[in-house]
């Protein structure tokens, strides 16, 4: 089936299977910024932001979101032109293999722009949905903060 | 992949998705994380019936069954039905929250969904499309075996202006939990006019303790012989790998007392 969906600000026009997932989609269509961790929403590897709302690809049907708007993390920032949030956690020394990090950005970009001033908690809550085996979290919360200052 | 998913349909209105459901060949994707039916050919798009809200009415609150658990949980409460909010907002982790709704859960039970207990403890009702009766209160809709024949369009939960109190255990914030406890109170005059203890995930279905409600209505908020009958409640845990019963039923009693400890306060302090 064919289904019409906005990536990072351009309308796509896709072909998909009616059972494929989200992260499927992105993968297949050049995305692979999204990164496959569990494929059963316990990771955090796989998230998107769905109408500016971080999401587990792995965990919706592409179908089931015709018209709608996905954000990844190719739409955030570049390596040439990195977005705040990607420098701060790279100075801060909070990516390592860095598979979780693309997951982890796009949600501190979604907190930060509708709350500019996270507290701790509300980072920490934001951030619930990412695991990391390697860094422990604490580098990750420190470039959150970081970025927080530096983006507003 | 779901390769067992062949065809999506996209009803327009309430009634459309009924007959789709009845005749058997979709079922309803709200969120979409609760779907494990591998049996499954069709899916129905909810998009199109407009179900993702919250209501305020004259003496209730509507909520859509498509409306996300993020949303619950960020929505501001003026009285104590924000113990829904609590429980929706440690349910799972945040980008899931942003894709569970209210009605999927009631509809699947899945074990993250938390949501059981705090309605219990609020009275709420649950509203549906495609059978007779059309409306549920939430012990009557947990009793009723999960069917193809109706789909779930609204949650109503009436004023909250006593005091409530939520508590759900778990080894980390993203486990599932081995118990979760809500209460409502109402006191006038210092007594417990109203009481409502429900418990869920430690039983196979959420839970009132009536019993311990019956010994609690009438006395003296400040009573200290609430303690005794509160830490007296009895339940069977679910045999659970991490915890033993005993434990669970232990964690019980210790967080009874203390929400009671807690609504005394609160109303002490008013």
């Amino acid at each position: 089936m064919q289904i019409e969906l906005t990536v990072n600000g351009k309308l796509k026009t896709l072909e998909i299977h009616a059972g494929e997932n989200l992260l499927e989609t992105l993968r297949n269509n050049g995305y692979t910024g999204v990164k496959y961790g569990c494929g059963t929403g316990d990771c955090g590897a796989c998230v998107v932001l769905l109408n500016d709302r971080p999401v587990n690809s792995c965990q919706v049907l592409t179908a089931a979101i015709e018209g709608e708007s996905v954000t990844t993390i190719e739409g955030i920032g570049t390596i040439d032109k990195p977005h705040p949030i990607q420098e701060e956690l790279v100075k801060a020394g909070a990516v390592q293999c860095g598979y979780c990090t693309p997951g982890i950005v796009l949600s501190a970009y979604a907190l930060l722009r509708s709350n500019p001033y996270p507290t701790e908690d509300e980072i920490k809550t934001a951030l619930d949905g990412h695991l990391c085996r390697c860094t422990g979290y604490v580098k990750i919360l420190e470039g959150v903060k970081n970025a927080a200052e530096r983006v507003h | 992949m779901r390769t067992n998913i062949s065809e999506w349909f996209r009803p327009k209105n309430i009634t459309e998705a009924v007959e789709i459901i009845k005749s058997g060949h979709a079922i309803p994707y709200a969120g979409g994380t609760g779907l494990r039916n591998g049996q499954v050919h069709g899916l129905i798009d909810l998009r199109g019936l407009n179900l993702d809200y919250i209501r305020e009415k004259k003496n209730s609150v509507a909520i859509g069954a498509c409306t996300r658990f993020n949303d619950i949980s960020h929505f501001h409460w003026s009285d104590e039905r924000r113990i829904l909010s609590q429980a929706v907002g440690q349910a799972a982790s945040n980008p899931l929250r942003n894709l569970i709704t209210l009605g999927g859960s009631l509809a699947y039970r899945p074990v993250w969904s938390n949501i059981p207990t705090a309605l219990l403890a609020l009275n709420a009702s649950i509203i549906v499309t495609g059978t007779d009766p059309s409306e549920y209160s939430v012990a009557d809709f947990l009793k009723v075996k999960h069917s193809r024949q109706f789909l779930i369009t609204e949650i109503v939960l009436p004023p909250a202006p006593g005091y409530g109190f939520y508590y759900r255990f778990a080894r980390t914030r993203f486990d599932y939990s081995a118990l979760d406890l809500a209460i409502y109170v109402e006191i006038k005059s210092g007594m417990i006019d109203l009481c409502r203890v429900a418990v869920g995930n430690a039983l196979p279905v959420a839970s009132r303790l009536t019993n311990i409600e019956n010994q609690l209505i009438g006395m003296q908020l400040s009573n200290p012989k609430i303690n005794e009958i509160v830490s007296s409640a009895e339940i069977k845990p679910l045999k659970n790998p991490n915890f033993s019963r005993e434990f669970i039923l232990n964690i019980l009693k210790t967080e009874l007392v203390r929400a009671f400890t807690k609504i005394r306060e609160q109303d002490y302090a008013n």
